[in-house]
């Protein structure tokens, strides 16, 4: 005991100093490391647990050992395999173990701090023995192909209910812009100052203007930043890492998408440079997810259907279709939808899924066109989409020259969106700096709408671009300081949401606007909307980027005209499609999707695909140059363990044992009860490799029997589902007992202090997952990481020539620091 | 032989009936085209102004009763109409239909909103007419008028106003303001400007200066710690760990105190827990060859 509290007072000094280096989660269990691994060695051998305590991954130990050199890493291989030459021979002391790992350093601070608290999913479906017993009990029953008609359902659910949720989010936004805007115009008009002394004073639209931004601003971001900060920014990178196997703490809540909906109808009304596409994914993700599983933890409801859904693997499959359902809903675009979530998101993939993401992406749209049909009352059902870009009247040609100018365009596309990448990435890192505090990023919020307002009333207020009226078809014309019968064509470009902007970018006629409106316009739209994505707002990225695109393509168009005013191709909507096409291959760097999805807006020509492919081919690889696509510049800043597509190259020629974590937090295929409510008090990892055959205490050299997850053991533990009281359990347990706590499992503080006096034993032979992915130590780290990679592992378990284990890996592992 | 008669003599009724139809038919024919050149040549003398719809209406009329007579004869709709790939009578007489339709010419009839309209304009170009030296002044109350009455007609109809009226309109306001330069709008931005200054700018670099003073001042405290930044770590992310490291929020010592406090006491139940455990241990070992 004295022992104890010496070591914490020596390293009180340090906790002192660090106290504001580390942030909550890692320092809410810790003394640093080193205290604990020391305390814990007696009875577990593993000096993992203290690591464990920032990385709640799984398996055992872990970050600093990506951390060390090479070198370092090779130091310490042949203290390993001396172990386990040893093994079974002698039994290796303890201590000599742990003192033979040279593994923590004081540094780990920094890497444990910069990383967020981020879990695996289980995609791994445990097959034990209760699971497999349900399979068997299915195959007797005479229907037994009811779990892929329910599934089917499901996907159809999804559809229906995304495509409502986009709708109401659609209609609200249009009807608030529309009082919104429309009581600018009459406050412009109103107030411009008349040389009789009649008129009143601009400044009066302006504060109006300040007003209704400021509010709806202030108001969704106050709601993003208290009640859910997880709704902040568009959704798609969280939903994208969701897939990838991170858990995102709190991502497909019934809250998250109640927040998500009202943050971004705020946020849109308000007029910040945004769109709503990418909360519309989000949305459709929190939909699948909730509607796949039949019960509701926030309203605790349970329907008692969809039980068989209720694990990670599954709600995957539906959250991916709920993605492309929103993204469907949001562009009106069902092939475009599904193959945005094929693209960007999804990480694993089967044929079955196409199909079935493809019937979810489908009702949403035909859902979608009957509900805004019905509401714009049209008849037949033509209304497509909230984000129809307009379809183009005559057909779209192009000549065989322009095909270059299309490269050229393309081009710029990727210089421009690397640029704004990495503008963006620069501003944001600024934020997470200087702007740490809750209201701090409310304020950030409304001081850059205050700014938006500015730049975008200063512009309509010295900009005199005046048009006839009657030729373009501007809905509320403006007309501010030009001629009666003319109005002003700056205020026509802002007094509008961005997509309808988008739209008379694409269909006006050709000289609707001068040249220095364009330029101006795209610029400031350019700072504002890369100022914009990372506030603590719900907004998507799509519209601002095909915006600012559209912007400089239909302004090329103009200039080329005006220099060379013989020219006949120059179809202003052409270039500013085009446009569009190559700054959004710059920003999002997705190819197939994006053409696709501009292609169902827009209503273009398959000919005209070709055109499209070579701007955001071009975009892409120009991009690509510089860095990465937004959404992965955006993880990758959140340090997110997401798994790449293919091993880092750091990586390459090592094996396993280069990588792996030992030793092993390990469980005896039979153990005291008493053990495992320890195990699981001190360390969080998540899954416990399952040795028999173990030499006295050392059960991390045992042989490999299989893995059991923390969550059964805690299940175990609550309902004593005991050796000794097994005829009381035995015939009620199924593999429903454990997936009722799913997903919220409870913590292993829900479990009652067991009673010291009686000894229980846990038999896992029935729980735990006889078959967990199991790789020697010799294998090369490429290899297993595509086995890890495929099969959507969280553990990994690693052993030798004779099945003991060696040492386990874990998605954090495969992350170069 | 008064039957034959009696049948011969429905027989050349019969044929002259079908002689008589065929006439009438390039008859009604005739008239179309005729009511077609008569209607284009119309609207084409009267195309600026445009006086299509006031001042073609006779024609379009009588344009559109012959054509309905045309079709109203099953025999001639059936010559004349769907006959070939071209199809000319129907299709001259859609464009003119169109340019009709286009230019809403029907609503100048509705409500007789041209007659009250050319009320309107008369008094003010009489008024236009008579004060030659200063119209601005004197006509104004008059051009406002028509104005408002133009604007609430717009409004009743969504836009779709009849195009006589719309063309006369933006004629009238065109000369209003650029003829006679009576439009007076003044551009005087200065409040606009204080505002910007006073409302924007202001808590703008505000906002940002105390963010940025505040940040420097939290991070003084562990300037050490800043220049430690790791070396191993790729380059990209160093920066940015560095500046997540800095963000985090300092805590009250006292807090910090209690936690160490808490985890001291955690530790030590676990040692005592962890005590127990090793016997335990050593009791499994003993009962193992029995449970193997």
């Amino acid at each position: 005991m004295d022992d104890v509290k010496t070591l914490i007072s020596l390293d009180e000094e340090t906790t002192d100093d660090d106290e504001p280096v580390a942030p909550k989660v890692a320092v809410k269990s810790s003394p640093p490391p080193t205290a604990v691994v020391d305390i814990l060695n007696d009875d577990i051998p593993t000096p993992s647990t203290g690591v464990g305590v920032g990385n709640n991954n799984s398996g055992t130990l872990m970050p600093d050992k990506d951390d060390d050199d090479l070198p370092a890493l090779l130091d310490h291989t042949p203290s390993y395999s001396g172990n386990s030459a040893l093994n079974g021979n002698l039994p290796p002391n303890d201590r000599d173990n742990a003192e033979s790992e040279p593994i923590f350093r004081v540094r780990s601070r920094t890497a444990v701090a910069s990383t967020p608290n981020y879990e695996s999913l289980d995609y791994e479906v445990c097959e034990n023995k209760l699971f497999q017993d349900e399979q068997k009990k299915r195959l007797t029953e005479r229907f037994s192909l009811r779990k892929d008609i329910i599934r089917w359902i499901i996907f159809i659910q999804i559809g229906i209910i995304t495509a409502l949720i986009a709708c109401s989010i659609d209609i609200i936004i249009e009807e608030l812009s529309e009082l919104k805007y429309m009581f600018l115009m009459t406050s412009v008009e109103k107030n411009v100052p008349q040389t009789d002394f009649t008129g009143g004073d601009l400044v009066v639209p302006f504060l109006y203007w300040i007003l209704l931004s400021v509010v709806p601003v202030a108001f969704g971001a106050a709601m993003v930043t208290y009640i859910e900060p997880i709704t902040a920014g568009s959704g798609i990178p969280q939903v994208k890492s969701y897939l990838n196997g991170v858990k995102i703490p709190r991502i497909v809540r019934i809250k998250t998408l109640a927040v998500k909906a009202i943050g971004v109808i705020t946020s849109v009304v308000g007029g910040l440079a945004g769109g709503k596409e990418g909360p519309m994914i989000h949305a459709g993700a929190v939909v699948a997810a909730g509607i796949s599983q039949g019960k509701s933890t926030t309203f605790v409801k349970d329907f008692h259907v969809f039980k068989a859904f209720r694990d990670d693997h599954e709600k995957r499959d539906f959250v991916l279709g709920g993605g492309a359902a929103g993204v469907s809903a949001a562009f009106g675009a069902p092939i475009g939808g599904m193959l945005f979530s094929l693209e960007e998101a999804a990480s694993f993939w089967n044929q079955n899924l196409i199909w079935r993401t493809l019937v979810a992406s489908i009702i949403s749209v035909f859902t979608l066109n009957l509900v805004l049909s019905t509401y714009h009352g049209l008849n037949d059902f033509t209304f497509t989409g909230l984000f129809n870009l307009g379809k183009f009247d005559q057909p779209l040609k192009f000549d065989y020259f322009e095909l270059p100018i299309f490269m050229l365009l393309g081009i710029t596309g990727g210089l421009l969106g690397a640029a704004w990448n990495s503008l963006n990435t620069k501003i944001n890192g600024f934020r997470k700096r200087y702007i740490p505090w809750k209201i701090g990023k409310v304020c950030e919020a409304v001081v850059v709408a205050m700014f938006g307002v500015t730049l975008a009333c200063t512009m309509i207020y010295f900009i005199n671009d005046c048009r006839p009226l009657g030729n373009d078809p501007t809905i509320h014309p403006v007309q501010l300081f030009c001629e009666d019968n003319e109005y002003n064509a700056v205020a026509a470009l802002w007094f509008q949401t961005p997509e309808a902007t988008v739209r008379s970018l694409f269909h006006d006629p050709p000289g609707s606007h001068k040249i220095l409106t364009l330029t101006m316009f795209t610029i400031v739209y350019y700072v504002l909307s890369c100022a914009t994505f990372g506030l603590n707002v719900s907004l998507g990225v799509f519209i601002p980027t095909a915006l600012v695109g559209a912007a400089w393509g239909r302004l090329f168009a103009m200039v080329t005209y005006y220099l060379f005013p013989e020219t006949e191709f120059l179809h202003p909507g052409k270039y500013a499609l085009i446009g569009a096409a190559a700054n959004l291959g710059g920003v999002l760097r997705m190819t197939i999707s994006l053409s696709v999805i501009l292609m169902e807006t827009t209503g273009v020509e398959t000919s005209f695909f070709f055109p499209l492919i070579i701007a955001l081919i071009s975009a892409k690889w120009v991009g690509d140059y510089f860095n990465e696509g937004i959404y992965d510049t955006q993880i990758e800043v959140n340090h997110v363990p997401i798994l790449p597509w293919e091993p880092l190259p750091q990586y390459k020629g090592l094996t396993a044992r280069e990588i792996l974590s030992s030793p092993v937090v390990c469980i005896k295929l039979r153990d005291s009860a008493h053990y495992i409510y320890n195990v699981l008090k001190k360390c969080d990892h998540n899954g416990f490799p399952v040795v028999d055959d173990v030499q006295g205490v050392h059960r991390s050299q045992g042989r490999v029997c299989g893995i059991v997850l923390r969550s059964q053991l805690i299940v175990i533990l609550l309902k004593s589902l005991y050796v000794e009281n097994s005829r009381f359990w035995l015939p009620d347990t199924s593999i429903q007992t454990f997936r009722d706590v799913y997903p919220r499992y409870p913590s292993i503080e829900s479990v009652r202090k067991l009673d010291d006096k009686i000894n229980y034993t846990v038999d896992l032979a029935m729980f735990m997952n006889p078959s967990p992915v199991r790789v020697n130590a010799h294998d090369s780290v490429p290899r297993i990481f595509q086995v890890f990679r495929a099969l959507g592992l969280r553990h990994m378990l690693v052993i030798n020539n004779e099945n003991r284990i060696a040492g386990i890996i874990t998605r954090r592992d495969f992350i170069y620091k | 032989m008064s039957l034959l008669f009696a049948f011969l003599l429905i027989l050349s009724c019969n044929c002259s009936l079908l002689l008589a139809k065929n006439k009438s038919c390039s008859l009604l024919v005739g008239e179309l085209g005729d009511g077609q050149s008569k209607f284009v040549y119309c609207a084409t003398t009267k195309s600026v102004p445009v006086r299509l719809c006031i001042g073609c209406v006779p024609e379009y009329r009588i344009l559109t009763s012959s054509y309905d007579a045309l079709l109203s004869q099953e025999n001639c709709s059936k010559i004349y109409l769907n006959s070939d790939r071209i199809n000319v009578v129907a299709t001259t007489q859609g464009i003119l239909t169109n340019l009709w339709q286009k230019a809403n010419c029907e609503d100048c009839f509705n409500g007789n909103h041209s007659d009250l309209y050319d009320v309107q304009w008369n008094i003010l170009n009489g008024c236009l007419s008579a004060h030659k030296d200063d119209p601005c002044i004197s006509c104004k109350n008059d051009y406002i008028a028509l104005n408002q009455f133009y604007l609430e007609m717009e409004k009743a109809n969504k836009g779709h106003v009849c195009f006589d009226l719309q063309d006369s309109m933006n004629r009238t306001r065109s000369n209003w303001s650029k003829t006679l330069g009576c439009c007076h709008r003044d551009v005087k931005l200065n409040t606009f400007l204080i505002a910007v200054c006073v409302v924007v700018l202001l808590p703008i670099v505000t906002f940002y200066i105390t963010v940025i003073v505040l940040t420097k001042r939290r991070e003084a405290n562990h300037g050490l710690l800043n220049e430690e930044t790791p070396e191993l770590d790729a380059p990209s992310t160093s920066a940015l760990i560095t500046a997540a490291v800095l963000s985090t929020p300092t805590e009250n010592p006292v807090v910090v105190a209690g936690r160490t406090e808490k985890i001291a006491k955690l530790l030590s139940g676990a040692r005592a827990g962890s005590d127990s455990d090793l016997d335990s241990s050593d009791d499994e070992i003993q009962v193992k060859p029995k449970t193997a």
